[in-house]
């Protein structure tokens, strides 16, 4: 039997297996990055049998046993800055063998992630039984959403790789890296827009719950929707913005071991009485007034949005209203 | 008392309802109409379980309350029961029955029939057991359906009857299990047609079911101390000077940033010789305790509000918030209406 022939049949009654394993990984990383506070996606696969039979004919040195991303997971977030915090806590919380920044030199443009190569359950976890780390690894690849546009647009294209992209006749390979120039100026500049960003107190409340949220939840919330919100309950805080920052993240902090768990049993397949407004990071906010001043909520909320709305997010924080 | 957090956290598991009939009403021979097999409940019905229980034992009428050791009912060993390990469904429903059955042998005299609907609940991921008792008309015909040969009430059926209808009258009580021993239990109770102290066999009717008695609240007691008080200083106080140094005094104490109160002290503090007996009687009369209690004022805080006028011949006229608009002021003159202004 070819080396091949082995790997697909090896695989076939194995791919299984390992796809479970990718699933529980992927949820431990997700656990792991929670406390960052940042929006994140975060996905995983096992390789298909004929995606692995390409990749073993491609990579000759590889074998069967040592091909490193039989399976994948990928973690995605919004800005570059949020890059290293992701690197660092996926790096601190289990086994790899190494980090590999797909860096370029200063006049080369393309692909740019970070990939930890040979990530594996943590000695102490309950599944490290069944996922051993001497056969049950995966390679994880961390990227912006720009880099992964880059990434899956150049997936099915012949400009996936720079060998394939050197064989170009000149123009076409300008355009390429005119393109992939384009990407990168837009994912620096998405990164410093979000901080250069003018303010307001409902986006100072906005900036300052979303860390909270985002450690509950990865949820992405309306944003329109936040901001016409929080311009109706920042007045209530009086004019100091920033003690009533100071405020909500002394009630937050009080209040997290609970929210962590609300969240966490909100999110369930199959939860019940949820309010649509749960999953915005201005339901922290109005939770907080429920609980200190609902007569003075209720007062501005009515004036522009549906009593039944308050309600329903009251009864899904366990407060009755009147 | 149940927290807002045990009812964020709220999941329902187990729903059951029997029909249970007024005895002496419905005469010999009457019983109830007990369910064998829990009823089916949707998730769309189950967030209209959570949101009226949260309404119900989230109000400012819900009470906590704690078992009664000496009490007759089966509810409180049935609780233990069900909230010790994750009941079958067969256990859950041969323990509900007995708790209808109960209820049937309770509910005399003045009490309406009604539905008994027991809940398996988990707050907080502590086991939890939720009762509700929904009146319904004399004579209301519920139909039971049958489900694998044995009977039960649909949620569809009952739906409006319990969930949407927002002025129907019923009783509830939530119990959460919070540690191994047969007291690690929180509980609430709430009456919708009542108020808690009244003396009425009617009051007591549901606490006596429950096997429970009521664990007296800071803003309950408050409440009732004030009550008693202004009661007395209005009929028993003669004085017109006493009353308003009084009325002051407890005003000023109540608003104080002080977390707890003592009746004993107050009277000790502010009350002329001579009322001193009289209000200690009053109080015991009225069932408020003379003893330190935690304060807590936002049941009366409407009536501790107060607006006050000041003539250029310092004269000071002061009245609750919610009255004030009995007092006109012109040019020339301060009118009290609806009262008779003496002057001493």
């Amino acid at each position: 039997m070819s080396k091949l022939e082995d790997a697909r049949r090896r695989w076939l009654k194995e791919q299984p297996q390992h796809e479970e394993f990718g699933r529980v990984l992927s949820g431990r990383i997700r656990a792991a990055l929670q406390p960052l506070g940042i929006w994140f996606d975060v996905d995983y696969r096992a390789k298909q049998v004929d995606s692995l039979i390409k990749k073993l004919i491609k990579k000759r040195k590889h074998t069967y046993d040592s091909l490193p991303d039989k399976v994948g997971v990928r973690v995605t977030v919004r800005y570059r800055s949020e890059l290293e915090s992701v690197v660092q806590a996926i790096s601190s919380e289990f086994p790899f063998s190494k980090v590999d920044y797909k860096d370029r030199p200063y006049d080369s443009i393309g692909y740019l992630s970070i990939h930890i190569d040979k990530v594996s359950l943590k000695r102490d976890d309950p599944d490290r039984r069944r996922y051993p780390a001497t056969r049950f690894w995966a390679e994880v690849q961390i990227r912006t959403r720009a880099q992964h546009l880059w990434s899956e647009m150049s997936h099915d294209s012949i400009y996936k790789n720079d060998e394939a992209i050197s064989e170009l006749p000149n123009e076409i390979q300008r355009r390429v890296h005119l393109m992939a120039g384009q990407l990168e100026i837009a994912d620096r500049e998405f990164d410093r827009l979000a901080k250069d960003m003018p303010t307001s107190p409902a986006t100072e409340l906005l900036r300052m719950l979303e860390p909270y949220y985002f450690s509950f939840t990865s949820r992405r919330p309306d944003y329109e929707l936040s901001l016409d919100i929080l311009e109706v309950i920042a007045p209530l805080y009086g004019h100091e913005i920033a003690l009533a920052k100071d405020h909500l993240k002394k009630f937050l902090d009080r209040k997290r071991t609970f929210l962590s768990k609300l969240y966490s049993i909100k999110q369930q397949p199959g939860a019940t009485n949820v309010s649509p407004l749960f999953f915005q990071p201005e339901a922290l906010a109005i939770y907080e007034r429920l609980k200190v001043d609902t007569v003075a909520l209720r007062s501005a909320w009515t004036r522009q949005f549906p009593e039944s709305e308050l309600e329903e997010l009251a009864s899904t924080f366990g407060i009755n209203p009147e | 008392m149940i927290s807002s957090e045990q009812l964020a956290t709220l999941v329902i598991k187990k729903v059951i309802f029997h029909d249970v009939p007024n005895a002496s009403r419905s005469g010999a021979g009457s019983a109830p109409t007990l369910s064998e097999i829990e009823t089916d409940v949707n998730a769309r019905q189950k967030t209209l379980l959570q949101k009226k229980l949260t309404k119900v034992i989230g109000s400012k009428h819900a009470y906590p309350i704690q078992f009664n050791p000496i009490a007759t009912s089966t509810v409180p060993a049935q609780i233990k029961l069900l909230t010790e390990k994750t009941p079958n469904s067969q256990k859950f429903v041969a323990s509900t029955q007995l708790m209808a059955n109960d209820l049937f042998e309770k509910q005399i005299s003045m009490i309406s029939p009604g539905l008994l609907c027991v809940i398996e609940v988990a707050a907080g991921g502590q086991a939890g057991v939720v009762l509700m008792k929904l009146e319904r008309h004399e004579g209301a015909q519920l139909k039971l359906s049958k489900t694998g040969g044995k009977r039960t009430f649909s949620m569809s059926v009952l739906e409006d009857l319990v969930l949407t209808d927002s002025t129907r009258l019923f009783k509830a009580a939530m119990f959460v299990r919070t540690g191994s021993e047969e007291s690690d239990f929180v509980a609430a109770a709430c009456d919708s047609q009542l108020n808690v102290g009244s003396s009425e066999d009617l009051a007591k009717f549901w606490l006596k079911f429950l096997g429970c008695t009521f664990i007296a609240e800071p803003r309950v007691t408050t409440q009732r101390f004030f009550d008693a008080s202004v009661e007395f200083i209005n009929h028993v106080v003669t004085d017109g000077v006493v009353k308003n140094d009084l009325y002051a005094s407890l005003h000023s104490e109540l608003k104080s940033k002080r977390t707890t109160f003592s009746p004993r002290t107050f009277i000790e503090e502010y009350v002329p010789d001579e009322y001193r007996a009289p209000l200690r009687e009053h109080l015991e009369t009225r069932k408020v305790s003379l003893t330190a209690f935690q304060k807590d004022t936002s049941d009366i805080d409407t009536r501790l509000r107060r607006r006050s006028w000041e003539t250029s011949k310092n004269v000071l006229i002061s009245v609750p918030e919610d009255q004030a608009e009995i007092v006109t002021v012109t040019k020339q003159q301060v009118v009290v209406h609806d009262s008779v202004l003496k002057v001493k």
